[in-house]
């Protein structure tokens, strides 16, 4: 009898465990379509869908580093210096567009290779290495814009992140391609192993071969490129080069990953519940405005569902 | 004269002293007076308000202080974080080099970037700089108060410039009120909704007393009117994609929106465009002297109310210093004008050659405006 209910109970952690993330999400649809019906109405999901685009970005970039047992804090700050590059440089006009992203990718590129020169071969921990490159970042965008950044978003990249192709947004559209293209990355290259192997024990990845230097470096330089096509995504949707954008998204992306099971010390989670993780922070936002709640619910809500996740996860790692 | 800006770092090498301090402080000044906006007849006056009131019957005799120029000014700040105070540094430096020019020997300008507690060391290394008078604009109301009474006692006049700190030991205090523009723009709203109807409120960023003031400002006069309704209110960080989000839900919940309040232009403009994509027609609006914004309301012929918030009191701040080391008795509050405008007149303050980030109402020649990177490539 003991060992059924054992059993029993041991079955119902492992749904938890396996499922936490979705059964959350299910609830949370659930209570929208109790507490808002207006949630559901196709504009709402509409908007709620090509609000998480960005964030979902930025946050597949932010799980790829943690997978590989690092962490980013200077997405937030290439995504608004390359905001204020591309509008410099184009001036709202389509013609200069190329040139401007080939800038703007090369900028991002070049801070990922920074960050993870610093981390593998200065052997900086990721977390100060990072912030140090975001305060450098600010810096040098306050040096370029004079704090009055100046142009404006072409129209071509504003139809990227704000317009649809029938009923779906084209920025939800990139980031599916992004999380297609990330996902087979993680689970079907050996690359994606070679992260998994490396967050999990940098030791004994190394030992097995990989060149795990070579792995984390490569997994800042994702992070960065894709905060650039975040940063690209968010101001195509206002179409202001705003001197702060993406302000904050560096913790949302942290919080995304950490509610969709990636695990902060690296080797475990995955894109999949990062991308659940992303639309359980977007939906929430929206339903606390839709209800009217003032920003300390707001608050509380986000804070109790990233902790609840993170017990949940951490009451696993003790299990295992 | 020479005006040069002195890095902390340069000039503790130079006199090879080195102060530290600590504390903790919030950003920007609180709550301001009311003096001639319509609502604040209706409104009961709020005790930061009465404070104003009470300071602008005073004045303080600056005899002690007379002194032939030129003098040494510090000039401790915010720094250059966004155009607003790009603009309103700009106004300080064109009084002392343009307007006084000749009257000042050196400048000291503290960049405390953006951060309270580092305003602290900034102004503690200006102390040591020895200026004849000291330009103050706090970005924490108590951290710096104690400073500011050892400044005073050290013979050292301080003027507030925008802001102040919660030390009553000062010469004088230049600033507008952001109390009053959020009740001018709620008075504009409520007298187009027909003081009926429905609104949502967008504010800048949760807590900094520049944002809540304008709130309490607007949600007083609104509350004047029984038949007002505030439907929601979420703050939007300054960043116009976070208004169009946030408007985006409030759309979604509401099918009857009859005015927007905003705190400032910037959210303002995204939820602009949150109603324009909606397909919903835009209900007037409020907002501020930005070019940007200016240019949405254009583009789509929005209704709407603009009140500036002065980036000219740095240069009414310079006057007071003047006034002060020329021994002057001055007024102990300087209330800086406001203007509004609306729809009518937006080609007289639109400029779109300018950039986005350009702020419309100000005392500045133009080749100053070129000078200060606004002018569009």
């Amino acid at each position: 009898m003991k060992a059924e209910e054992s059993s029993l109970r041991g079955d119902t952690f492992s749904i938890l465990e396996r499922g936490g993330i979705y059964i959350a999400l299910v609830l949370v649809l659930v209570s929208a379509a109790i507490l808002s019906p207006a949630f559901f109405k196709p504009s709402n999901l509409f908007n709620v869908l090509r609000g998480a685009a960005p964030l979902g970005i930025v946050a597949v970039g932010q799980t790829i580093v943690m997978l590989g047992g690092g962490i980013d804090l200077s997405l937030a700050g290439v995504m608004a210096l390359t905001t204020v590059v591309v509008a410099d440089i184009t001036q709202g006009q389509n013609i200069s567009l190329v040139p401007a992203l080939a800038l703007v990718f090369g900028i991002g590129i070049a801070v990922g290779f920074l960050n993870g020169l610093l981390v593998t071969k200065r052997r900086v921990p990721p977390f100060i290495a990072t912030l140090g490159v975001a305060i450098l970042l600010e810096g040098v965008r306050f040096v370029y814009t004079k704090a009055a950044p100046s142009g404006s978003i072409p129209p071509l990249v504003r139809f990227f992140a704000n317009e649809a192709v029938g009923p779906v947004p084209t920025n939800l559209i990139i980031f599916f391609l992004v999380v297609a293209g990330f996902l087979f990355v993680t689970h079907k290259r050996p690359f994606g192993r070679h992260i998994y192997s490396t967050g999990a024990n940098r030791e004994v990845a190394r030992l097995s071969g990989i060149d795990v230097d070579r792995v984390t470096l490569l997994t800042y330089v994702i992070c960065s490129t894709l905060a650039v096509l975040g940063g690209l995504v968010l101001a195509g949707f206002i179409g202001y080069a705003d001197n702060y954008l993406g302000r904050g998204y560096e913790l949302d992306s942290i919080a995304a990953v950490v509610i969709g099971g990636t695990s902060f010390a690296g080797g475990s989670g995955g894109i999949g519940g990062t991308v659940v993780g992303v639309l359980l922070l977007t939906m929430l936002f929206n339903i606390v405005l839709l209800l009217s709640l003032p920003i300390e619910y707001q608050l509380v809500v986000k804070g109790a569902v990233i902790i609840a996740a993170v017990a949940l996860y951490s009451f696993r790692t003790n299990r295992n | 004269m020479s005006i040069k800006r002195i890095t902390r770092r340069k000039f503790l090498e130079l006199m090879g002293i080195g102060i530290g301090a600590a504390g903790t402080a919030q950003f920007m000044p609180l709550g301001k007076t009311i003096p001639d906006a319509k609502a604040a007849a209706k409104v009961k006056t709020p005790p930061d308000q009465l404070m104003r009131q009470k300071l602008a019957k005073s004045t303080f005799d600056c005899s002690k202080y007379k002194k032939d120029p030129p003098w040494r000014l510090a000039f401790v700040t915010q720094g250059k974080t966004n155009s607003w105070v790009v603009m309103f540094d700009a106004h300080v430096d064109y009084a002392v080099q343009v307007k006084y020019k000749g009257l000042f020997s050196d400048f000291f300008y503290g960049d405390s970037q953006g951060n309270a507690e580092r305003q602290l060391d900034v102004y503690e290394d200006a102390l040591v700089w020895r200026p004849d008078v000291m330009l103050l604009a706090p970005m924490g109301q108590a951290a710096i108060s104690a400073s500011v009474d050892e400044t005073m006692e050290m013979g050292i006049p301080i003027i507030y410039n925008s802001s102040r700190a919660e030390s009553d030991n000062f010469v004088t205090w230049v600033e507008a009120s952001n109390y009053r523009q959020g009740a001018v723009f709620a008075e504009w709203l409520a007298k187009k909704m027909n003081y009926k109807g429905k609104y949502i409120a967008l504010s800048g960023i949760a807590g900094l007393s520049v944002v809540e003031d304008r709130l309490r400002g607007a949600r007083d006069v609104f509350s004047q009117y029984p038949g007002i309704e505030e439907l929601g209110q979420a703050y939007c960080d300054f960043s116009p994609a976070k208004g169009k989000q946030v408007t985006e839900a409030f759309l979604a919940a509401h099918p009857k929106i009859d005015a927007v309040w905003s705190g400032s232009g910037l959210q303002c403009w995204g939820a602009i465009e949150a109603f324009v994509e909606a397909g919903r027609d835009i209900p007037p609006v409020s907002g501020e002297d930005l070019n940007g914004f200016l240019r949405i309301c254009k583009k789509y012929n929005v209704d709407f109310i603009a009140v500036n918030y002065p980036v000219e009191i740095g240069l009414h701040a310079v006057d007071a210093v003047v006034k002060t080391m020329r021994g002057e008795t001055v007024p102990r509050y300087i209330d800086v004008p406001i203007v509004k405008f609306g729809k009518k007149d937006i080609d007289k303050y639109l400029r779109p050659d300018l950039s986005d980030d350009y702020w419309a109402i100000h005392k500045l020649p133009e080749d100053w405006i070129q000078k200060l990177g606004f002018k569009k490539k």
